[in-house]
């Protein structure tokens, strides 16, 4: 250690006990733990994962389309590929931890996107935030992480308490599933859904009504569909009736009972009730329509679907089908028309089981009595027309028994026409209406009529020159006159010198005179006559002339005719 | 070759006086005679202090990565997202030299410093003489890099801090995260107390 003589020169180090113990082991065990924990919480946060299947991916979007129950964020889709087959999409997601024990048989799956039905309109939150899958826990079934989404948000569960009846209807209308059942326009249920009867050819509809409001429903309550609004356009003028805002735009059914009519006894779960297309109809028809059919072998327009079926001037029922048929006895086409009747608007009553027991039998002992169908016109404004039911008896039965299901009502010929008749006619007036004008003018143009109209000038010319000749002839008689008071005044010079010869002679002669001058004031009064008869005479003559005219122009025009269709004379005229 | 600590002589941290230090019985400590602090001829437990830290990362390794660090939700979509996700939807936007980076900066740059510290910790403890000069410079080169990795807990802690638009954008750091920082912080603990002389200590001995 020679080589080092600084080392003595070096400070000693002061040695003492460690305290403690190491403690840098705490390091990764807290790293370990940490880590264990950090990583323990992450698996944790990964509840379970399933796959739901649906038909279309439609609003979904892998990695933020949310899955929530009661609007409560339950999961998030991871993604979405398709089905081997291409049919279906299948939709895994990744549900937040504790959701297992929920994962049932009955829980369910479906899209929620905005849709206008279904209490109103839902879903319109998701037009900004996108759709999401609505899920509905269950408790009850075995556990799966497979499920079959829904197409449709589910109907209530159907252990649901409240009122469920059944309505019939022959067509869908706007009415869908969830659309609202009210009763004075306060929201008292909504359809759960709706089947198509193959059997009836219908659809019946299943109508939940909540529990507080469920006495409201009674056997004979009246059903509607108050989907849209009303117009009508009456004498009372113009009127919208719609029954709310939220119907107006999608749809709905409405409830009550008949005006008037007391309540009946509640309805119970199952019972079936009419859904009317309006609330008139309705108030009017509570019992299933029945059927019948009618053959025309006429022309039926101004008849279409809807058309009314009138029994002594009341509306029963309506056409419902119009149809062509083709009877191969008479090989002619028949006009097949359904008619669908409200029977009870006949109240009947106690009637019904005089007439018969089955419908049959009612309807053949009407058509004993004379029932029979026949075509009217219902507007004689538009031309359209309605089946009339009336009784006939004294006209024939023909029936066609075309049809085995329905029953056949006989027809008779139909009845009156209406405007819409008339104009029918229209253009046959108008073409006769033309041929008498083309014949007149053909008229006009035969060198006939030229004739006519020249013989017709010489015979005024020389009825003028007669009226001429009559007014100078009438100045002799005058002249005559003149000459005959101065015979009477030499008559007078001549009794003058008679008078001085004899008296009693002048007396006589006085006489004569006398006489003489009352012929000669007769005469006067005669030529006065004469005279102021002359003007009436020529009016009467012109008037002669005319219609001698007139004639003349018709003979012309007949000989015309007869000339050129000489047969005429036996066929008649043929046009 | 010689080393001071061949000959018993260590330096004060404190107040840098060269010291001899006898030879130590268990649990006794060596102090300065003139300010006191511990003394040390090498870093006091170097091997099994590192191999704590070089542990704990490993722990915080795997949450490291497979946590999400970050969930950046714009306008309305996001989803929680990895270090590794985020560099594969950075190379599939077609920031290729971007995704590279952050692969580099994030996910290679940890993972190679722990087995680095592992190999040189394994090579200590088995006394290997080979190439202590290249293992040294190896040591630098982590030691240097290692903070480096902190470049992505920092964009994040300052997105999140920044990002917050609610409906239009927003920036939640994961759980991940916190696993992430903790590797680096660990390793860079891992690495200062790793001793690299005693990488030379076996060549001492051997002359």
């Amino acid at each position: 250690m020679s080589s080092e003589p600084s080392r003595q020169e070096l400070a000693k180090a002061v040695v003492r006990k460690r305290r403690g113990i190491s403690t840098v082991w705490v390091i990764p065990i807290i790293a370990a733990a940490v880590g264990g924990w950090l990583w323990f919480r992450a698996v944790q946060a990964d509840g379970p994962k399933i796959e739901i299947s649906f038909e279309t991916a439609e609003g979904l979007e892998a990695g933020k389309t949310l899955l929530k129950y009661k609007n409560l964020e339950v999961g998030r889709v991871l993604a979405i590929r398709l089905e081997q087959d291409l049919e279906r999409v299948l939709v895994t997601a990744q549900l937040i931890p504790g959701s297992e024990s929920y994962l049932r048989e009955n829980t369910q799956f479906w899209v929620v996107k905005p849709r206008i039905g279904a209490t109103g309109i839902s879903g319109l939150g998701t037009i900004l935030s996108g759709a999401y899958v609505g899920v509905d826990f269950a408790q009850s079934g075995s556990y799966q992480t497979s499920f079959l989404g829904l197409e449709t948000p589910p109907r209530r569960s159907a252990d649901a308490e409240g009122l469920r009846i059944k309505l019939r209807s022959r067509s869908l209308g706007s009415v869908s599933v969830g659309t609202v059942v009210s009763h004075l326009q306060i929201k008292m249920g909504d359809v759960e859904g709706y089947t198509y009867l193959r059997d009836e050819e219908m659809i019946e509809f299943d109508v939940y009504i909540e529990p507080q409001y469920a006495d409201l429903v009674r056997k004979n309550s009246r059903f509607w569909n108050a989907a849209g609004f009303n117009a009508t356009l009456t004498s009372n003028g113009f009127q919208i009736h719609t029954e709310s805002l939220a119907a107006l735009l999608v749809g709905g059914i409405a409830f009550d009972r008949a005006l008037g009519e007391a309540p009946g006894e509640p309805s119970a779960n199952g019972d079936v009730f009419w859904l009317m297309p309006t609330p008139a109809e309705a108030g009017d028809y509570t019992s299933e329509p029945l059927r019948d059919v009618v053959y025309f072998d006429e022309p039926v327009n101004g008849l279409t679907v809807d058309s009314p079926v009138v029994f002594l001037g009341i509306e029963i029922g309506k056409v419902i089908e119009i149809g062509l048929e083709f009877d191969p006895e008479s090989t002619q086409f028949l006009i097949r028309v359904v008619l669908e009747t409200y029977r009870h608007r006949l109240n009947l009553g106690s009637g019904s089981e005089v007439m018969g027991e089955t419908e049959a039998e009612r309807i053949q002992f009407a058509i004993d009595r004379g029932l029979r169908a026949q075509l009217g016109p219902s507007s004689l404004l538009t031309g359209t027309r309605e089946v009339i039911l009336d009784f006939h008896p004294d006209s024939p039965v023909e029936l066609v028994n075309g049809d085995s299901e329905l029953l056949e009502i006989p027809t008779i010929p139909s009845k009156g026409l209406g405007i819409g008749d008339m104009l029918d006619q229209l253009p046959s007036i108008v073409t006769s209406l033309e041929k008498s004008v083309a014949g007149i003018a053909k008229l006009a143009e035969t060198p006939k009529t030229g004739e006519t109209l020249e013989s017709l000038h010489s015979a005024s010319t020389s009825l003028s020159a007669l009226l001429g000749k009559l007014d100078s002839d009438s100045g002799p008689l005058i002249g005559t006159l003149a000459d005959l008071r101065t015979v009477v005044a030499d008559l007078g010079e001549l009794v003058q010198e008679v008078r001085a010869e004899t008296p009693s002679l002048l007396s006589s002669l006085q006489a004569t005179i006398d006489a003489a001058h009352g012929m000669a004031a007769s005469g006067e009064e005669g030529v006065g006559s004469l005279a102021a008869s002359l003007p009436v005479l020529e009016h009467e003559l012109s008037v002669a002339l005319r219609e001698i005219a007139s004639g003349m122009r018709s003979i012309a025009a007949l000989a015309d005719y007869l000339e050129r269709h000489p047969e005429a004379l036996l066929m008649g005229k043929d046009d | 070759m010689t080393s001071a600590r061949s000959q018993n002589i260590a330096c004060c941290h404190g107040c840098g006086l060269p010291t001899e230090v006898p030879q130590l019985e268990p649990n006794y400590v060596a102090h300065c005679p003139r300010c006191n602090s511990e003394l040390h001829l090498r870093v006091r437990n170097s091997l099994s202090r590192t191999w704590a830290f070089v542990l704990a990362a490993y722990f915080m390794y795997l949450p490291a990565n497979l946590l999400p660090v970050s969930t950046i939700i714009y306008l309305d979509d996001g989803q929680p997202d990895t270090i590794m996700s985020g560099v594969i939807s950075l190379f599939q936007k077609g920031d290729a030299p971007i995704a590279l980076v952050l692969f580099i900066a994030s996910i290679a740059v940890p993972a190679i410093k722990l087995l680095i510290l592992t190999w040189l910790l394994v090579t200590v403890k088995r006394r290997s003489r080979w190439k202590p000069r290249d293992r040294t410079v190896l040591y630098r080169a982590i030691e240097f890099i290692g903070r480096w990795s902190m470049l992505d807990v920092f964009v994040i802690s300052i997105l999140v801090a920044l990002v917050q638009l609610q409906a239009i954008a927003t920036v939640y750091a994961g759980p991940g995260a916190v696993a992430f920082c903790a590797v680096v912080v660990l390793t860079m603990f891992a690495a200062e107390t790793f001793d690299p002389r005693l990488m030379w200590d076996p060549l001492e001995e051997d002359s």
